[in-house]
């Protein structure tokens, strides 16, 4: 079956044309090659259509299909089978045969596409080589010389042929070489040389190119080399030579040597090389005098008498010596290639100068720079490459350009040293080995050693430098170690590493920041993380991607910002709000205590006061307590104490008095400065000027007695003033004595109803003497013989007063007066007041008394008392024993 | 006699070309005895001299110095060129059929010759025109033929 289908294949054999010479963009010329093709146990002809010769062979038992080809570089013709097979192909060419071809026809497509891989692009024909070119050497050999064709993608192997005289045959050489140079005999005077060349693929499967068109190089009859000579006075140089006349090689002992035509050269300078081959040597030469426009000296290899036309060229000129002491080094911190020399003696010109530097390496690619300025004696020059061993040469030549380049100096080269610091600090790794029960974690840094482009040029060591908040800055020593661990034992830790070289440390150095969280939300700020991704191709590393990763710190502050943000306003609001309070507490506080005071006019305690500009309060009634011993303010300004009389009057109703009468009781240890009523008669009339009434009675029949008490009137009730005023007038010219004590008209209903602070009005003769001399039951017993004395309004003997009881919600800030102290004291906190119920009793007795006859019954009386008073140290012992001791 | 005046210019001309070769420093040391070899286009020396063969012979000279083109022989070839006026002019009063001789073509291995040994070929060329010279000043004395 297979067979058949060959055959009907063959019978629609077409052609296809194959375009771009199977992919190869090298161009091949045209050549023919044979294609074997075997079909398996055929033994069928086949017919090829024309234009492609067919020829079949019985080999080894079975038919061999031969087609023929002709390929060139636009394209070929080729079948296209239509069957699956897989059949042997030989490859032949005239130069070649190549049966290692199996050709798969899979489709109709793929036997060319099979072919194409296996046969066209691996069998090549390149072109041949081009170029050919032929001298003679200076060591007198025939040199051939060639170029490798154009656009050949491989390496090719080359083969030469070569005849000479054209009359002998051509030989081939048995050298394959790669190179492009191939030296042949030594060559022969008057001789032609026919030579040509070829090129194959060097590794792979390939054919050999035609030959090269042959180039025919014909010899002089006369042969010099070198044919020329450039050389400095006093040097010395040699001439070879081959002569031959009338087809006959001269004999080398019957050369002669001729200078300029004019002057034969000794024959002791004559060397014979081999039998035809003379050599003539020039020591110590003079500069080449020019005659007319030859700068040469025309060296003549003469048989005896007869001399050739052709010459050697002799040229001896004359060189300014090379710079002297040529020093190459690189310059510390600037890094430029510091190139110095001194000028030579000779001549004394001036000069340019030139110089060359490269990488000293085996074969040095040189860079030139040129210096015009004669009297320059360096130049610094930027390379690229600071930490390698450069060779620098310089040479000069006459400034105004005539002469000839000196020789090159004797070559300087740069010593690899410390250039600058260390250009950064090494990249840096770290291991943490967590030990999670403790706080305390080994960290292992590793950093990759400096390259010396980096380190510019060496490191003598590592520092690592640690940052903590608590231990600050420290740097330790690691040497030459690329390793080291430390012990991690703050909330943050920094560490730096640096490369030190003889010059210093680096600056720009890699941080890396250690931290443990505070919190699950919490992060210390670390730095920003970069992140290096270094792509590796076959070639080396390639440049980097470089990404910057979030630093947490950011975000952090972000936070706190945003709290800082809603804080700082609740906090500035609320100071305003205090403020604000604030401003008003002391608007109200000033309300309630200052537009009641009295008129300083009119009361003498209060002069000399300035009441608008208080410095303190306690200013206020320090400058009081000249006479008046005060205890602290105690801010119950709604306190009412009982009046004991009113001692008021307005004459100037329109003038606005505070209708509220408030009770004030003080002592008076001097009597002229703190009160104007101290006898008597109560001076109403100077009463009746002040804008807040004020009375202060005493006792009349004991001059001593320092108790005085008096009251201001306020303005509760606006309403009813001149109701007050009236009722206030009726008393103020009222005085009482320690006999008359309590007033019932002085006692002001609405105070005993609105204020429940119970004052204690004590005298005593014996004035700011403290005499604890009473013992607890006498101290009872006075107090209850007070309390009964209390009941009876016209108990003149008694020297303590009720003025009032406080509620028990409020007797902690409940006050009593002693008479002998002449203080104001609180009631002690503790002090129980079911001890002093029956005070309150006789108090509320006393009040219904006073409501009963009171005539001020029905005025508000906002009592003006300060509280403050000092209790003994005693007093509260006593207190404190569940007793008031209120005689002491 | 115009004939003499003419003459006689002629041979002081030759007189001066052959001051100006010697004049030329190398040329002055080149050595008689050595025989260059392979210069065979340039003319040597001639024992019998005709005016057409002088003129002939003066022309290849002409044409090599100024290949030469150097500046020396520049004015060695403006002076054959004067010369070879001469030369005519005395042919004619000598009523000789004496075709001005035209300049050949291209004188055979003057190129490569020039290219490899052009300080051989000045010398050479110079060498024997100072030769010819003389000979043709004592020719000139002997009234020669056509």
């Amino acid at each position: 079956m297979t067979c058949k289908k060959f055959y009907v294949a063959l019978l629609h054999w077409e052609f296809i044309y194959v375009i771009t010479a199977f992919n190869l963009a090298y161009p091949i010329t045209p050549w023919r090659f044979k294609l074997f093709c075997m079909p398996p146990n055929t033994t069928y002809d086949f017919l090829l259509p024309a234009g492609i010769s067919k020829n079949t062979s019985n080999l080894n038992g079975h038919y061999e299909a031969v087609v023929e080809a002709k390929f060139n570089s636009s394209g070929t013709y080729f079948s296209n089978l239509s069957f699956k097979t897989t059949f042997p192909c030989c490859f032949w060419s005239e130069q070649d045969k190549n049966c290692s071809v199996h050709a798969d026809n899979i489709d109709e497509k793929a036997f060319v596409s099979t072919v194409n891989s296996l046969v066209f692009q691996q069998i090549v024909k390149p072109d041949p080589p081009l170029g050919l070119h032929m001298e003679i050497t200076d060591s007198g050999n025939l040199k051939v010389s060639w170029s490798s064709p154009t656009l050949v993608p491989f390496q090719l192997q080359y083969q030469v042929k070569y005849s000479e005289n054209s009359t002998t045959s051509m030989r081939k050489t048995d050298e394959i070489v790669s190179a492009t140079s191939l030296l042949l005999d030594s060559v022969l005077p008057g001789s032609s040389y026919e030579v040509q060349v070829r090129g194959k693929r060097l590794d792979g499967p390939g054919i050999w190119s035609d030959w090269s068109t042959p180039l025919i190089f014909t010899t002089q009859d006369v042969i010099y080399y070198p044919p020329k000579i450039l050389t400095s006075v006093g040097s010395n140089i040699s001439f070879h030579c081959i002569y031959k006349n009338e087809n006959k090689i001269v004999s080398s002992k019957k050369i002669v040597w001729w200078m300029n035509l004019a002057e034969k050269i000794p024959e002791s300078q004559y060397n014979v090389i081999d039998d035809h081959v003379s050599k003539v040597t020039f020591p110590n030469l003079n500069a080449t005098k020019p005659r007319g426009k030859f700068t040469y000296d025309a060296v003549y290899c003469c048989n005896e008498y007869e001399c050739h036309h052709r010459y050697a060229e002799l040229y001896v000129i004359v060189k300014p010596l090379p710079p002297s002491r040529v020093k190459a080094e690189f310059t510390v911190k600037l890094g430029l290639l510091k190139i110095s020399w001194e000028k030579p003696l000779f001549p004394e010109n001036n000069l340019q100068f030139q110089i060359r530097y490269g990488l000293s390496r085996n074969e040095v690619q040189w860079k030139m720079y040129e210096v015009y300025d004669a009297k320059s004696k360096s130049a610094s020059l930027p390379v690229p490459d600071l930490c390698a061993v450069y060779a620098a040469q310089v040479r000069c030549k006459r400034l105004d350009g005539l002469g000839y380049w000196s020789n090159w100096s004797i070559p300087a080269y740069t010593v690899v040293m410390d250039i600058n610091v260390p250009v950064r600090g090494p990249e840096v790794w770290r291991i943490i080995d967590e030990d999670t029960t403790k706080k305390e974690r080994n960290v292992t840094l590793l950093w990759k050693p400096l390259m010396k482009n980096d380190s510019l040029c060496s490191v003598r060591r590592y520092m690592v430098k640690h940052h903590t908040s608590r231990n600050g800055t420290w740097s330790e020593d690691v040497g030459n170690h690329t390793k080291f661990t430390f012990l991690w034992t703050e909330q943050a830790h920094t560490v730096t590493v640096l490369a030190v070289n003889s010059i210093g440390a680096s600056f720009a150095n890699f941080n890396l920041t250690f931290s443990w969280p505070m919190s699950k939300d919490y992060f210390i700020p670390i730095e920003k993380y970069q992140f290096s991704l270094h792509p590796i191709f076959m070639e080396g590393v390639g440049k980097p991607k470089i990404i910057n990763s979030f630093a947490r710190d950011d975000i952090g502050k972000h936070q706190n910002d945003a709290g800082l943000y809603i804080i700082v306003p609740i906090i500035i609001s609320s100071s305003i709000l205090l403020l604000g309070t604030l401003l008003m507490s002391h608007q109200r506080m000033k309300k309630l205590f200052w537009e009641d005071v009295p008129n300083p006019k009119n009361c003498s305690w209060a002069q000399g006061l300035n009441f608008q500009k208080p410095e303190t309060f306690e200013h206020l009634f320090i400058k009081h307590t000249e006479s008046v011993t005060f205890g602290p303010l105690l801010l119950e300004p709604e306190t009412i104490s009982e009046d004991i009389s009113v001692d008021t009057s307005w004459k100037n109703k329109d003038e606005k008095v505070p209708t509220a009468m408030v009770s004030l009781l003080f002592t008076t240890p001097d009597l002229e400065k703190s009160s104007i009523c101290i006898n008597d008669e109560c001076n109403s009339a100077n009463f009746s000027e002040a804008e807040s009434t004020k009375v202060t009675c005493e006792n009349e029949s004991r001059r001593q007695s320092s108790v005085k008490y008096a009251t201001l009137l306020s303005n509760s009730k606006s309403g009813e003033t001149d109701e007050e005023q009236g009722l206030i007038n009726s008393s103020v010219s009222k005085c009482f004595s320690d006999k008359n004590f309590l007033s019932k008209d002085s006692f002001s209903n609405s105070s005993w109803e609105l204020e429940t602070q119970a004052l204690f009005m004590l005298s005593d003769q014996h004035s700011n003497i403290i005499s604890p001399h009473l013992t607890f039951s006498e101290e009872l017993d006075k107090l209850l013989k007070l309390e009964g004395n209390f009941l009876e309004e016209n108990n003149d003997e008694k020297t303590v007063y009720y003025l009032g009881v406080t509620s028990i919600k409020k007797r902690e800030s409940a006050v009593f007066l002693t008479d002998e102290s002449r203080v104001l004291c609180p009631f002690p906190t503790h002090c129980l007041f079911t001890d002093l119920r029956i005070l309150q009793d006789s108090c509320s007795h006393l009040v219904e008394n006073n409501f009963n006859v009171g005539t001020s019954g029905q005025k508000t009386f906002i009592s003006y008392m300060p509280q403050f008073q000092t209790c003994s140290t005693q007093t509260q012992k006593i207190m404190e024993n569940k007793m008031c001791d209120l005689t002491v | 006699m115009p004939i003499r005046k003419v003459q006689d210019d002629t041979k002081i001309l030759i007189k001066t070309i052959v001051t100006r070769i010697n004049d030329i420093s190398h040329t002055q040391s080149v050595s008689s005895k050595q025989k260059v070899t392979g210069l065979d286009f340039i003319p040597r020396l001639h024992t019998a001299l005709t005016l057409s063969k002088m003129d002939q012979t003066l022309a290849i000279y002409q044409q090599i110095l100024t290949t030469l083109s150097s500046r020396n022989v520049i004015q060695i070839s403006n002076d054959l060129e004067n010369l070879r006026d001469l030369l005519h002019l005395l042919a004619s009063f000598r009523s000789c059929p004496f075709p001005r001789a035209s300049s050949p073509k291209t004188l055979k291995g003057l190129g490569d010759v020039l290219e490899t040994s052009f300080y051989s070929t000045e010398v050479v060329a110079l060498s024997r025109l100072q030769g010819f010279l003389q000979d043709m000043l004592q020719q000139l004395d002997f009234s020669p033929g056509c």
